[in-house]
């Protein structure tokens, strides 16, 4: 195992800038996910960690030796860097066992060590005994298994995988989910995870890193990522947030401000270095706003249910406030409950985070 | 999995990669096999060998012209007649609901699997006071006249019959593609089927129509077989029979003439390429959505005489004419009327074990079709990688120009193969001219095409993933080429090595320029003995190659199920 580094990497597709000034750090035994919108770069990032792609600016680390800079390339072969595939890439014309043992005769293996080696991967997996069958007759999560058996068999100083749960239904994806979790637990791994699902990534990694068109725009532990995210992007793209104006009166003690958001005055937390600021984005979760209906003296704070969604247990509601139209400000709503369509609702504002201006 | 144990560090230098060797080499050899014929041809146009004098009067000779014209006859003559039959056969196996349309598919597309020559002698066998069809019947005409298929008319039809699975194939892969959508919104508008067929399909299937009728066109204006067994007996010249005539009458010392004459041939093919290029971007033809349920009409009572058309149709082009040479074959001298009682294998037996020549021509096509097929194979499988997926102008450039040696006449590529091995090689000292090499690298030229196309298209299909696991497994460069790219194009390289060698089996175009004796191919073969008036010989031998076409075309269809869609042509 080995820790990565990434600095400063730049990868241009002509004069297109897939990766735009990315640096990284992973840990010894870290489990990083990437997270990102479709198109951003993610991929590209994982095919320049393994070496399909050469980095056109910046470096990377593996361990302690650098694989990747403007002018020197170690070839995928020589890194030792597993990749887990979206597509798995089993080879169809290989059984299970030829396809996780591949490495191992590459490495020159004899045959006793290799099925040795191979039957180990394959229980690490869950899946002795599949070794003769054939890609085609496994189910999408078996396939996925053996691809990540593959990956394991090599001992690979990282696994890279790339949305590997992507093509599996929900449930299979929940129990594949604890598979990776617990296998990195138990073999200490450092991973990276690529996905565009934001609950896949706060539930597995350690630390997830946002990326917005080629860059990174935050790395965080999950639970920091939720409660104080960085940019207004972070903050939708990450949970259910909406995001609104409000005018921060005081600037950040003890990481709480005074603030007036949708007419509103509470208090929310902040950066160290928030200053007062007219106008700034504030990101509001569902639980940080509870709702009553209105009455008739309330005038502030205040707005009428667009969009009611039933979401087994409570609604999920979009509520365009009085204060600020056009926006939406989405909410829970416990079932059961007497609002309805056109409603007019009162919010209290109890929590919410000033996004730092950019 | 102890930390840090990286193999090595990042190279300081970029490796000499042994794969920048191998594709210059691959390189150097498919450029010699594609740019070097065409090249020659071209100088042989801006500066002809006959310094200009000779080669340009050829040109100004009545004969040339009088060919030129009737080349042109024929050809507009044979693409009508395939066009009509390839539409009507397209239609009716694309679009209805017509049963057993796989058999009906393949027993139409038969006659062009079937060497040209052997298309001639059997319809020969139908027509003319030795048919023996006609014999069986009493209606053979009296001895002594003439074949009416030793005319003009007899070579279009024969053309039209050979080249109709080109349009065929050609506009039922379009319409196979066509999304069912848009001919349910058409009937939805209150429009009949054939209005539906008339305004909306057949405009939309224009590419391919236009693809597959020029592709017919410049068949047509390079085939050799069918006007030579035809139109040398009734005297009816065309520019590849000129050719031949000249050359084969003359020896080399016409070589600048008939070179003029291939420039000029091969300017005609290259018209007819420029034309349908030039007609495909004429309108937006895209079509939007997939054809995951084709369109298809039900007959409902018309569907017992469509059926009935379209057997009729396979019955005259391809039983009829091979029944009349099969018998011919039998029978124990042409002209005697066959029965049960007189009829012999007499003949088969003579050809192959009697007769040296047919012995030779057996023992050499095998080698050259089996040789070119593996050469081809060892050539293609590498190559194929690289156009596939290290994509760039050159090899693009080269994938292009490796197919001009078998769009142009076969003719034309002989010629350009003499120009390029009459003299001596250099360093080498010996001339590949007269002896069996000259055939094998024409060969290589002519077919190349016919492997690296059905490779690098198994190769786009295939997931560049397959490739990169087997990399970050560790393995280098020959390992997994050896190990995992190649083993899964094999079936696609099996397929286009089995065309090479079915074409290439039976060739006779560019071999009856360039055989010699004991370099005798298996066309030439049979050609020759129909030439000489052995037609039942002649006939024995065309049956023998027919049935190894058809267990060959068998055992393609067999590895077509595990085959990227489209390579071979006759399936789905
Ligand atoms: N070989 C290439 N040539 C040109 N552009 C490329 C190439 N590979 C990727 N790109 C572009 O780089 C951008 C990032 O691609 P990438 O595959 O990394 O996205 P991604 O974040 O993995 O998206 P997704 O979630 O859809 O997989 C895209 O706009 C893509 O079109
Ligand atoms: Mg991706």
């Amino acid at each position: 195992m080995a820790g990565l580094g990434l600095e400063r990497v730049v990868k241009q597709f002509g004069s297109f800038v897939a990766v735009n000034e990315v640096s990284l750090d992973i840990r010894d035994g870290e489990f990083l996910a990437v997270l990102g919108p479709s198109g951003c770069g993610k991929t590209t990032i994982l095919r320049l960690i393994a070496g399909f792609e050469r980095v056109s600016r910046g470096t990377i680390r593996l361990g302690e030796h650098v694989v990747s800079t403007e002018e020197e390339h170690m070839p995928p072969e020589r890194r030792r860097v597993g990749v887990v595939f979206q597509s798995y890439a089993l080879w169809p014309h290989m059984n299970v066992g030829e396809n996780v043992g591949y490495p191992l005769r590459v490495a020159g293996l004899r045959r006793e060590q290799r099925s040795r080696r191979v039957a180990q991967a394959l229980e690490t997996v869950g899946l002795t005994g599949f070794g003769d069958r054939r890609p085609a007759d496994l189910s999408g999560g078996q396939r996925q298994r053996v691809a990540l058996a593959r990956c394991l068999v090599m001992d690979p100083q990282i696994v890279l995988l790339d949305e590997p749960l992507a093509n599996l239904d929900t449930h299979l994806r929940g129990s594949m989910q604890r598979e990776f979790d617990e296998y990195h637990r138990r073999t200490g791994t450092t991973m990276l995870y690529i996905t565009h699902d934001q609950s896949e990534a706060m539930a597995l990694a350690d630390r997830v890193a946002v990326m917005s068109q080629g860059r990174v725009v935050q790395l965080a532990p999950p639970s920091q990522l939720y409660r104080e995210p960085a940019s207004r992007m972070v903050a939708e793209f990450v949970g259910q947030a909406s995001v609104v104006e409000g005018d921060v009166w005081t600037a950040a003690e003890a990481g709480r401000v005074r603030a007036r958001v949708l007419g509103r005055e509470c208090l929310l937390r902040a950066a160290p270095e928030q200053p007062p600021q007219q106008a700034a984005a504030i990101c509001l979760r569902p639980d940080d706003v509870s709702v009553r209906p209105a009455v008739a003296g309330d005038a502030a704070g205040t707005g009428i249910i667009r969009r009611m969604t039933y979401k087994g247990g409570y609604f999920s509601l979009e509520m365009e406030p009085v204060d600020a139209p056009g926006r939406m400000l989405k909410l829970n709503v416990q079932e059961p409950c007497s609002v309805e369509v056109g409603g007019r609702l009162a919010v209290d504002i109890r929590d919410g985070w000033v996004i730092p201006a950019a | 999995m102890a930390g840090g144990d990286v193999r090595a560090g990042a190279a300081r230098l970029r490796p000499p990669e042994p794969e920048i060797v191998l594709l210059a080499v691959l390189v150097g050899i498919t450029a010699f096999l594609s740019v070097v014929p065409v090249a020659r041809l071209v100088l042989e146009a801006a500066a002809p060998s006959g310094g200009g004098g000779p080669a340009v009067a050829v040109l100004t000779q009545p004969t040339t012209w009088v060919a030129a014209r009737q080349t042109l006859e024929v050809t507009i003559g044979g693409t009508v007649v395939a066009a009509i039959l390839g539409i009507v056969m397209a239609l009716l196996a694309a679009l209805t609901d017509v049963r057993a349309r796989p058999a009906l598919v393949f027993g139409f597309v038969l006659p062009l699997m079937i060497p040209p020559q052997v298309t001639a002698i059997a319809w020969l066998q139908v027509f003319g006071p030795s048919s023996p069809l006609l014999k069986m019947l009493d209606m053979a005409p009296p001895i002594g006249t003439r074949n009416p298929l030793y005319s003009r008319d007899g070579i279009i039809l024969l053309l039209g019959v050979h080249y109709a699975p080109l349009v065929f194939l050609t506009l039922r892969a379009g319409l196979r593609r066509l999304p069912r959508d848009f001919v349910e919104a058409a009937l939805a508008t209150g429009a009949s089927p054939l209005r539906v067929v008339t305004t909306i399909i057949m405009p939309m299937m224009r590419p391919p129509l236009v693809a597959g009728v020029i592709l017919t066109t410049v068949s047509c204006l390079g085939n050799f077989g069918i006007p030579a067994l035809l139109g040398i007996p009734g005297s009816y010249t065309v520019l590849t029979t000129l050719i031949y005539q000249r050359l084969a009458g003359l020896g080399p010392s016409v070589l600048a003439d008939v070179a003029a004459l291939s420039v000029l041939l091969g300017i005609l093919v290259l018209a007819g390429i420029a034309l349908q290029s030039w007609m495909l971007r004429q309108g937006d033809y895209r079509i939007a959505g997939t054809a995951d349920e084709p369109a298809r009409f039900e007959l409902g009572r018309w569907r017992v005489p469509a059926e009935l058309l379209g057997w009729l149709v396979v019955v005259f082009t391809f039983v009829l004419p091979m029944l009349a040479m099969v018998l011919t074959s039998l029978v124990p001298a042409y002209g005697v009327k066959l029965t049960a009682a007189n009829a012999t294998l007499d003949n088969y037996r003579y050809i192959i074990g009697a007769h040296g020549p047919t012995q030779r021509a057996f023992v050499n096509s095998f080698f050259l079709s089996v040789g070119a097929a593996l050469a081809l194979v060892a050539l293609c499988m590498p190559l194929g990688y690289f156009v596939a997926w290290r994509s760039n102008s050159l090899l693009r450039g080269l994938s292009f120009l490796a197919e001009i040696p078998y769009a142009l006449p076969g003719v034309v590529l002989a010629i350009a193969c003499i120009l390029l091995f009459l003299r001596p090689l250099p360093l080498l000292g010996f001339s590949l001219y007269n002896t069996v090499w000259i055939i094998f690298v024409a060969y290589l030229m002519r077919f190349l095409t016919l492997v690296l196309r059905p490779i690098v298209g198994a190769f786009q299909q295939l997931d560049r993933s397959y490739e990169e696991a087997a990399r970050m497994s560790g393995a280098g460069f020959a390992f997994r080429q050896r190990t995992v790219t190649l083993p899964m194009v094999a079936p696609a390289a099996a397929a286009g090595a089995l065309i090479v060698f079915l074409t290439a089996f039976n060739e006779l175009t560019v071999s009856a320029l360039l055989w010699s004796s004991g370099a005798e191919t298996l066309g030439v073969a049979v050609f020759s003995l129909e030439q000489g008036g052995d037609s039942t010989y002649a006939a024995a031998l065309a049956t023998l190659s027919v049935i190894v076409t058809i267990l060959l075309m068998i055992a393609a269809s067999a590895l077509g199920r595990r085959m990227p869609r489209g390579v071979v042509p006759w399936r789905d």
